[in-house]
């Protein structure tokens, strides 16, 4: 049994340390952190790689141990009812987030805008599979903005998985806000483009 | 809390009344198919009443382009006045 100290290490380094060693062939491996961000990020991937995955209170954090046995296959990508899902060729639709505003002109035309196509997403009947926020667009769900947070609080209601950049919450200083979805990573917020079947960028 | 839709001639005029109406947080959304209006940015706020809400409406009658208030009555919008 490996074991990795990732104690003071901020998200993604656990992550991207956990993720060689499996990549590598390690079944058998367990990681030390001391914040939740990390624990939930190494559960995610012990549920992606088939990997079952246990987490034990110790000093100072937690210890993640994956175990090869009954994690099972990978876990399918949860996709909200009636997406396209086709075996080979991506399952419903991601929109990723870049940016806190639409394109690129006016900063407030833009600001408003993004607030007017969040809104339209959240009253769609075909909401996107998964809805990714990266950069400043990590801003709108961590601002106090009443109307986004609702509006992508409804998407999450009706099945959209809401992932948030975690470096970028840490960057702008602003993971204490979030107001709703996952502090997330490189690895999701890619993956999750990966198994879509197309990908809006707004 | 009965909501109220405002639609506006112009976009200048629908942001620049988002900002004067901050206090009674609207939302900006995209103007209902139904609602005819030359702009594409609505604002909905909640108002106790029709007269609550027109009264509101009028605070920002320094923002030129004001076009109409509707009630939004789930999902069916009924004409309150021409601004």
């Amino acid at each position: 049994m490996k074991i990795i100290d990732a104690f003071g290490m901020q998200c993604p380094k656990p992550l991207v340390l956990a993720k060689k060693e499996i990549d590598a062939g390690c079944r058998e491996l367990s990681v030390q952190v001391d914040n939740e961000t990390a624990v939930k990020n190494l559960t995610r991937l012990g549920a992606k790689t088939g990997l079952a995955v246990s987490v034990d209170d110790i000093e100072g954090g937690w210890l993640v141990s994956f175990a090869e046995g009954d994690g099972g296959a990978p876990a399918p990508v949860p996709a909200p009812t009636g997406a396209a899902c086709a075996p080979g060729a991506g399952c419903g639709y991601a929109v990723f987030v870049g940016k806190d505003h639409v394109g690129e002109g006016d900063g407030e035309l833009g600001y408003n805008l993004m607030k007017m196509a969040l809104y339209t997403l959240s009253e769609s009947d075909d909401v996107p599979a998964s809805l990714l926020f990266m950069n400043s667009g990590v801003k709108l769900v961590a601002g106090g903005e009443r109307q986004v947070i609702d509006n992508v609080s409804a998407l999450a209601e009706k099945g959209t998985e809401v992932l948030v950049c975690g470096t970028c919450l840490d960057f702008y200083g602003c993971k204490d806000r979030l107001g709703v979805g996952e502090v997330s990573n490189m690895y999701d917020i890619l993956g999750r483009m990966q198994e879509a079947a197309k990908v809006i960028t707004l | 809390m009965p909501r109220f839709l405002l639609a506006f001639e112009s976009t200048h005029a629908a942001m620049a009344a988002n900002k004067a109406l901050a206090a009674a947080r609207p939302a900006v959304i995209p103007t209902p198919r139904a609602i005819t209006a030359s702009c594409g940015m609505t604002l909905r706020f909640e108002a106790a009443d029709e007269r609550a809400a027109a009264a509101l409406a009028a605070t920002v009658g320094e923002a030129r382009g004001l076009a109409a208030l509707y009630a939004d009555e789930t999902g069916e919008y009924r004409l309150v006045e021409k601004l």
